[in-house]
């Protein structure tokens, strides 16, 4: 095929899918306008709900406490339930087999369970303990025992995370071993600092390839979540002090993210 | 494009489960069943060990019928 015929598909490509490209822009560009236009409508809303936050930022710590424990829970106790039940079918060994995907795929949700579970709760610890040099107004009521319960939920939060981390860990260890027990080709050790490295290492042809589709749809679904988040965060931040943290955060995520991408698919080249 | 396998029968021939097939070419047993369900198409490295552990060419195991689709596109 020579460049020139190519060149015409890709023209005829492009005039076919252009239309449609800039009739979405012109909408989200007006959408973007009415976004801009209700959150300077309702500026004084939003710069209410913040002051709340900050008065209040003592109780929601308290609050935040009480969220790590509830995540912490609920993700450790569906963990299991899910861990549990997969351990019960590979005990079962006349439909072992017939199991297998069953209970590959139940661990796989319940290490979803497991990470989500305590990517939350660092969350909340975040919540618990940010600004922990605030002061709570006298003036509101019951301030002296807000700051009693503040403290000890602050010493709660610490404790509980740090519960959490362990538990969350010794979850994914039983997981793993039954892994390794189900597939002894897989090497690695929870312990070992590297072990995410020697888990990779031990993927086959087909885990590689599986690998490769999950991370580029997880790429693509992590930029939209990036680019939503700094939409909010802009539109957020024209009204309230939010301060250029956030953005900056969301932005290090995102480039990051493409970076590490890109490089890893040239570096992927020369994987044979 | 399709492809399809024998690899089933041939396991079956030499009385070998898909984990201690996985094991002998080095592939883990998720990887033997993707293909003889036809949900994997494996590397030529791993189509030439099949064969050379059953003992016959890469063909007898695997057959490739082209029906007109771009796999791509699938």
């Amino acid at each position: 095929m020579n460049e020139e015929k190519r060149l015409n598909e890709i023209k005829k490509e492009d005039s076919k899918n252009r239309p449609i490209f800039f009739i979405v822009l012109v909408l989200l560009m007006f959408l973007g306008g009415v976004c801009g236009f209700l959150v300077s409508y309702k500026d004084q809303w939003l710069i209410s709900v913040f002051n709340f936050l900050g008065t209040y930022s003592q109780i929601g710590s308290i609050i935040s406490t009480v969220c790590i424990f509830l995540a912490s829970a609920i993700s450790i106790t569906v963990g299991w339930i899910i861990y549990a039940g997969a351990k019960k079918m590979w005990k079962d060994e006349a439909s072992r087999d017939d199991n297998w995907e069953k209970i590959e795929r139940k661990l796989s949700i319940a290490t979803i369970v497991n990470s989500a579970g305590l990517i939350v709760s660092f969350f909340f610890y975040g919540c618990a303990v940010y600004d922990v040099r605030d002061n709570i107004s006298t003036t509101i009521p019951g301030a002296e025992f807000i700051k009693v319960i503040y403290g000890i939920s602050f010493i709660c939060a610490i404790v509980l995370v740090m519960i959490f981390a362990f538990l969350s860990f010794y979850q994914l260890k039983k997981i793993v071993e039954l892994e390794k027990i189900m597939n002894p080709e897989k090497k690695g050790s929870l312990y070992d600092f590297g072990f995410k490295k020697k888990w990779y290492k031990s993927f086959d042809e087909a885990e590689m390839r599986q690998a490769g589709i999950a991370a580029y749809k997880a790429l693509l679904i992590v930029n939209l979540t990036c680019m939503i988040t700094f939409v909010v965060l802009i539109f957020i931040g024209m009204v309230v002090k939010i301060t250029v943290f956030p953005h900056l955060a969301v932005s290090v995520i995102w480039v990051t993210q493409n970076i590490a991408f890109g490089v890893e698919s040239i570096k992927s080249n020369k994987i044979q | 494009m399709s492809l399809n396998n024998h690899l089933k029968e041939y396991r079956a021939k030499i009385g070998v489960n898909q984990q201690e097939l996985g094991a002998m070419v080095h592939v883990s047993r998720q990887t033997i069943s993707l293909i003889e369900r036809g949900d994997y198409s494996p590397s030529v490295t791993l189509a030439l060990k099949l064969a050379r552990v059953f003992d016959v060419k890469v063909e007898d195991i695997f057959d490739y019928t082209d029906d007109g689709k771009d796999e791509a596109n699938e």
